[in-house]
């Protein structure tokens, strides 16, 4: 156990391990699969283990991994899955509220995992919760930069065209195998 | 895999070696934002120019350096393939004769390709430690000295931690292929493979993370005293540092110049 003085708090090493490995987890999620690196809106395993990273880890853990994900690629590292891969200009990419909507979809899986329990309804309802963080987050972002920065007359229905409807099956699918893998994880663990 | 640059530290004692990692840092976000906003004249130019020259101007191996586009081969025969297809036959709004289309395809491949080359430069010429005591530099005054430093190493374990995990989804992946397990595109089939292919990875993922915090612990993580009696470092301001940042400043201009629309 660290030792926690009164001049400083420090986050306990296996914390930080913890977080950094996940955060490291969503940049090899990120790169292994780079397809439709062209589309508007790419197909991502990152929410993937954004999900996982707030139902393995807690909502803290999992908030603060994602965080660290964006962080990075927000830095200039090429972590992210669409070109230009990173640098701080990406918070004008259009999907840029997907990569927020990550770190928040962390928090919430990760909340509702903690109160509800290691249940396989309680990670899929979870896992759903999270996925509809991620397009509650994404797509508004992606409305307003498509029609306030880019200057693109894009309406709702437009929206829902590009970042919806054509990955919101896959997603799901993706938000049900977290929870199965997570919650085989947690319980292989004994956590 | 192993060519992904990221984490991918080759010593050496150049003077772009020895440079302050800021400006290395800068010199990166900055020729990644050339290489999306200039022209395709002066993006084939600094692409040739990093290809050819650069590896002897900043004393980095061209081998490996060039191996650091590897990873990205499919992608950019995917990207030309898919812009080239777009623009010919017209899927989009705009359709263009087959040359036209095949250059713009080619740019497009272009700035991708020299994005990537030009984040080599300062991950092959950079440690990871010295990247994470640079901006710990930086984020101390803003977040506060526990807050920075903390940040600051994450940062710096995540980057470290990328070639390691990077090579444990490669092993797995050849361990469910040895046992005959195909990929396939059938919603079940694809389900189960992903299933068996990341209950082991995020096993070893936390198993790695186990031995992370261990070896945090053995190198003084948390330990107060000892982080006082640290000296504190002194940077000065060098002759290889003035050289990198009057190349920001050029590759600023640039980017100014043909953003504000004065180039175009």
């Amino acid at each position: 156990m660290e030792k926690a003085t009164g001049e400083e708090r420090r986050m306990p090493a296996r914390q930080m391990a913890r977080i950094a490995a996940f955060a490291a987890l969503a940049v090899v999620a990120a790169v292994i699969v780079r397809v439709g690196g062209n589309a508007v809106v790419p197909f991502s395993l990152v929410p993937l283990v954004a999900l996982m990273a707030g139902m393995i880890l807690g909502p803290r853990d999992g908030f603060l991994s994602m965080l660290v994900y964006v962080v990075l690629g927000l830095v200039g590292v090429p972590v992210f899955a669409s070109p230009p891969f990173g640098g701080p200009a990406y918070v004008l990419k259009p999907t840029f509220g997907f990569l927020l909507g990550f770190i928040a979809a962390a928090g919430v899986t990760g909340l509702i995992t903690a109160r509800g329990g290691k249940r396989l309804p309680v990670f899929v309802a979870a896992a759903l919760a999270g996925l509809a963080v991620i397009y509650a987050v994404g797509l508004p972002y992606l409305y307003a930069i498509l029609n306030f920065y880019l200057g693109k007359a894009v309406n709702w229905s437009g929206v829902l065209k590009i970042g919806f409807w054509p990955f919101i099956g896959f997603d799901i699918g993706k938000a049900l195998l977290a929870a199965a893998v997570a919650l085989a994880v947690m319980k292989r663990r004994g956590e | 895999m192993k060519a992904w640059y990221l984490g991918q530290y080759l010593p050496g004692d150049s003077w772009f070696h020895r440079a302050d990692p800021l400006p290395k840092i800068v010199f990166t976000l900055l020729a990644v934002t050339f290489f999306f906003t200039a022209p395709v004249a002066a993006i084939a130019s600094l692409f040739l120019f990093l290809v050819i020259f650069g590896p002897q101007v900043a004393g980095i191996a061209r081998l490996h350096l060039l191996q650091g586009l590897r990873p990205f081969l499919w992608l950019l025969i995917f990207t030309v393939g898919i812009n080239f297809l777009i623009l010919f036959v017209g899927i989009g709004a705009v359709k263009l004769p087959p040359a036209e289309a095949l250059q713009r395809a080619i740019t497009t491949g272009g700035r991708i390709a020299g994005a990537v080359l030009a984040t080599g430069f300062l991950t092959l010429s950079t440690s990871p430690l010295s990247i994470i005591e640079r901006i710990t530099s930086l984020l101390v005054p803003l977040l506060g000295a526990r807050r920075g430093r903390e940040g600051a190493l994450l940062l710096g374990l995540t980057l470290n931690a990328v070639p390691v995990l990077l090579e444990k989804g490669d092993r797995q992946q050849k361990a469910l292929l040895a046992r005959g397990l195909t990929p396939g595109w059938r919603p079940r089939q694809l389900g189960l493979l992903l299933y068996y292919f990341l209950v082991p990875l995020l096993e070893r993922t936390l198993d790695y993370s186990e031995e992370l915090a261990l070896a945090l612990e053995a190198r003084g993580y948390g330990c107060t005293e000892q982080r006082k009696k640290e000296k504190k470092k002194v940077s000065s301001f060098s002759r290889e540092d003035l050289a990198l940042w009057l190349v920001n400043c050029l590759l600023l201009s640039a980017v100014i110049f043909w953003r504000t629309g004065v180039g175009s």
